[in-house]
């Protein structure tokens, strides 16, 4: 098959280190086509600069984007108020489109893009590329292999330490969106549909507006479900390695500190998707399994980290447009998470805990 | 100098034996181990007797301890349903209490016991020993030290490993005053009140999650705490508090403590309890009493001058339980109310914070305690 034309929205910092490399690392799946850059000039453009080699297009709008037959792929990395209507504007173009997180501000938006899609017969791509990272790969594997049966304690933690302005209420505005969308995705990936949401929004830190969370607690459990899955993040946390999860089943657990690797190593090592190593982890950071066995023996050991691969995430995207494979990240997993998302809102604002199925978006 | 109190000891169970007993023979500058009431001794056969010798006193009914006027006070640490009624009758026969936690299973029952001792002038102290952990000691010196900054995020798990009912032990019947939240929660509650106060409303979520069992019986809890800005608190702060019956970790996750300058994370749990627990109990005077291994030190991660985390381990401070003892030692010999360190009202507000994270967990709701 051709390669699948690709243009890429934006040359910020998340094009540069979440797509391009991505993209560019798998000739035999993708040529990197043509940029967006709102501010090139014939004279001075960042993507010329850092990808001109590579003979890719540079556009300053959109509309030359959708109108051009030879793009087959619009990978949507702009700001977040752009995300729903750009993408709506590609799918409706008839393009395929990779839709950065959050994907939208609402669940009804979701469902317009996923209407569109479906109408157009194109592939809408949500970009929760953390369901590629080391670490949930690694925990998914256990789960896979019956090591974590019937889970009773699920927590996952997005945590960190910034300074970040998270901007003007409204929205998709705070880090419910922000963080949270990848961990509430890795719970849908697991659990599917909560039946009860218990939610706090806080911003803890006390800067910027009053009402963008800068921090949030969810709780979901389930119908047929015994689990209880706790999402927590914050910008507050100091720490060497951040708790990342500790899930329970009964009779094992498994415990995984830190953040998966290929975001630093990209930034900070100025490694790419073929290097070896990228995505690999240092057995220091690698998690521990226990298990209860038989015999009544507590038997204890580290789990080396699947390497992560956002190299994966954009490998099952060419195979869904190719008509070779099914998405991994679907919309609907989109859909069902923005919908989980709307619920926290309204837990939160309420101070209760809600019923998912009563809620109407 | 003071004559040393008098004490009758109910019971001759694990509590009594383990952390009350020792602790009173210990201390014979503030206790004299006057009696034991032990229902089933007869003159021929007494474990208590056997224990402690011809020294101490062994009755078999609760009468005759109240109407003894050679008791200054009486140690309840038996199930938690008679907390209520043996203290209430040694307050009105003139004795000082001496009472296991949970004070009593409701906050009703709670305040009139307080206010009886109060109208009395009659101590009651609750046996809140776990003020003294090594890990809670250690916790305090940091933040004495105000290492943290603001503290905004705090997690305390009371975590263990249990497939299977026990059997045999009183503790794993549902009724008021049962489960987790009574049996382990009150001890995290008591450390989160006396670091922070009383939060502004609690979130519970208590559970059967073990579905073994009465399932009205919780084995496991999730409590969070919420305490907003006010004139003495500049950041937020969400306080968690967990115990699950089915992690298995080993060492399990005591505390992780957040605050805008540093953070503290703690594995496992105050050694007192299984050194008195072994089949030949530890002394008190031995020198590894409440010492933990260097292996469980607690990691401090602060911000050096580059904002970077930097992490250093932190000495355990060691436990002491001796030290409840000593302090309600003191106090009785000077009829002071005000000398005890676990004042009486703090056993009655973790009896309504329990409450409180019931009612949250039935309905579904934040509740408000302030």
């Amino acid at each position: 098959m051709a390669p699948i034309r690709a243009a890429v929205l934006g040359v910020g910092f998340s094009a540069d280190v979440f797509h391009i490399p991505f993209i560019v690392a798998q000739p035999e799946l993708y040529k990197l086509h043509s940029i967006m850059e709102r501010r090139a000039t014939a004279t001075a453009s960042k993507a010329r600069d850092k990808y001109g080699h590579l003979g890719v297009k540079v556009v300053t709008t959109l509309e030359e984007v959708i109108s051009d037959p030879e793009v087959d792929l619009v990978v949507v990395t702009v700001k977040d108020a752009a995300h729903f209507p750009y993408a709506k504007a590609a799918l409706s173009a008839g393009k395929h489109v990779v839709l950065e997180k959050p994907v939208t501000a609402t669940s009804a938006e979701v469902r317009e893009l996923i209407a569109i899609a479906k109408a157009k017969k194109v592939v809408f791509a949500p970009y929760h590329n953390r369901r590629f990272d080391g670490d949930f790969l690694t925990l998914r594997s256990l789960i896979d292999a019956g090591k974590l049966p019937d889970l009773v304690d699920f927590e996952s933690r997005y945590d960190t330490r910034a300074d970040w302005g998270l901007g003007a209420p409204g929205g998709s505005a705070g880090i419910l969106y922000g963080l949270g969308s990848h961990i509430i995705d890795q719970a849908v990936a697991l659990f599917g549909e909560p039946k009860t949401v218990t939610a706090f929004l806080l911003n803890g830190r006390r800067e910027g507006h009053p009402d963008v969370d800068d921090s949030f607690i969810l709780h979901l459990r389930y119908a047929n479900n015994p689990v209880v899955v706790t999402l927590r993040s914050a910008l507050h946390s100091v720490a060497s390695h951040q708790i990342r999860f500790i899930v329970r089943s009964k009779n094992s657990s498994f415990v995984k500190y830190g953040l998966d690797t290929q975001e630093p190593q990209a930034m900070f090592q100025g490694m790419g998707p073929l290097d070896p190593g990228f995505g690999a982890e240092p057995e220091s950071s690698w998690g521990e399994y226990g298990v209860h066995d038989a015999d009544g023996k507590d038997v204890f050991e580290k789990v080396k980290t699947i390497p992560g691969t956002y190299l994966g995430y954009y490998k099952n995207v060419a195979g869904a447009i190719n008509g070779t494979g099914t998405l991994e990240v679907t919309p609907e997993h989109a859909e069902l998470g923005m919908r989980i998302i709307e619920a926290a809102k309204v837990s939160d604002k309420e101070q209760k805990t809600v019923e998912f199925a009563s809620l109407k978006f | 100098m003071s004559a040393p109190v008098r004490a009758a000891v109910l019971g001759t169970g694990l509590s009594a034996t383990v952390f009350h007993i020792p602790f009173i023979l210990a201390h014979p500058q503030y206790f004299a181990l006057h009696s034991i009431l032990e229902r089933s001794a007869t003159p021929d056969h007494s474990v208590a007797r056997q224990r402690y010798g011809p020294n101490v006193k062994v009755v078999t009914t609760y009468d005759e301890v109240l109407t003894d006027k050679d008791v200054d006070v009486v140690v309840l640490s038996t199930p938690n349903s008679t907390h209520y009624p043996y203290a209430k009758a040694a307050l009105e026969a003139g004795k000082h209490v001496i009472i296991e936690k949970p004070l009593t299973t409701t906050s009703a029952e709670g305040a009139e016991l307080v206010a009886l001792a109060a109208r009395k002038k009659l101590l009651i102290c609750v046996y809140q020993n776990r003020r003294w952990d090594s890990d809670f000691l250690t916790l305090r010196k940091l933040l004495a030290q105000d290492v943290f900054g603001e503290v905004v995020e705090f997690e305390t798990r009371y975590d263990r490993f249990r497939p299977n009912l026990v059997g045999g032990t009183w503790k794993e019947k549902a009724g008021t005053g049962q489960g987790a939240l009574f049996d382990l929660g009150s001890h995290l509650i008591d450390q989160v009140l006396t670091l922070f106060g009383t939060p502004s409303s609690v979130t519970g979520f208590a559970a059967n999650s073990r579905q073994v069992g009465d399932p009205a019986f919780d084995d496991s809890f999730v409590a969070l705490f919420h305490y907003p800005v006010s004139a003495t608190r500049k950041l937020p702060l969400t306080v968690t508090l967990r115990g699950a019956i089915l992690s298995l970790l080993n060492p399990q996750l005591r505390f992780t403590v957040k605050g805008t300058r540093a953070s503290w994370v703690k594995y496992g749990l105050d050694v007192q309890e299984p050194q008195l627990r072994l089949a030949q109990p530890m002394s008190l005077t031995d020198p590894r009493f409440g010492v933990e291994p260097t292996e469980l030190e607690g990691t401090l991660t602060t911000l050096d001058a580059a904002g970077q985390p930097a992490s250093k381990k932190v000495p355990t401070e060691r436990g002491d339980y001796t030290q409840w003892y000593k302090n309600v030692g003191q106090a009785l010999q000077a009829g002071d109310v005000t000398l005890l360190e676990v004042k009486p009202e703090q056993g009655l507000e973790v009896i309504k914070m329990i409450e409180a994270i019931y009612t949250s967990s039935r309905e579904g709701r934040t509740v408000s305690v302030a």
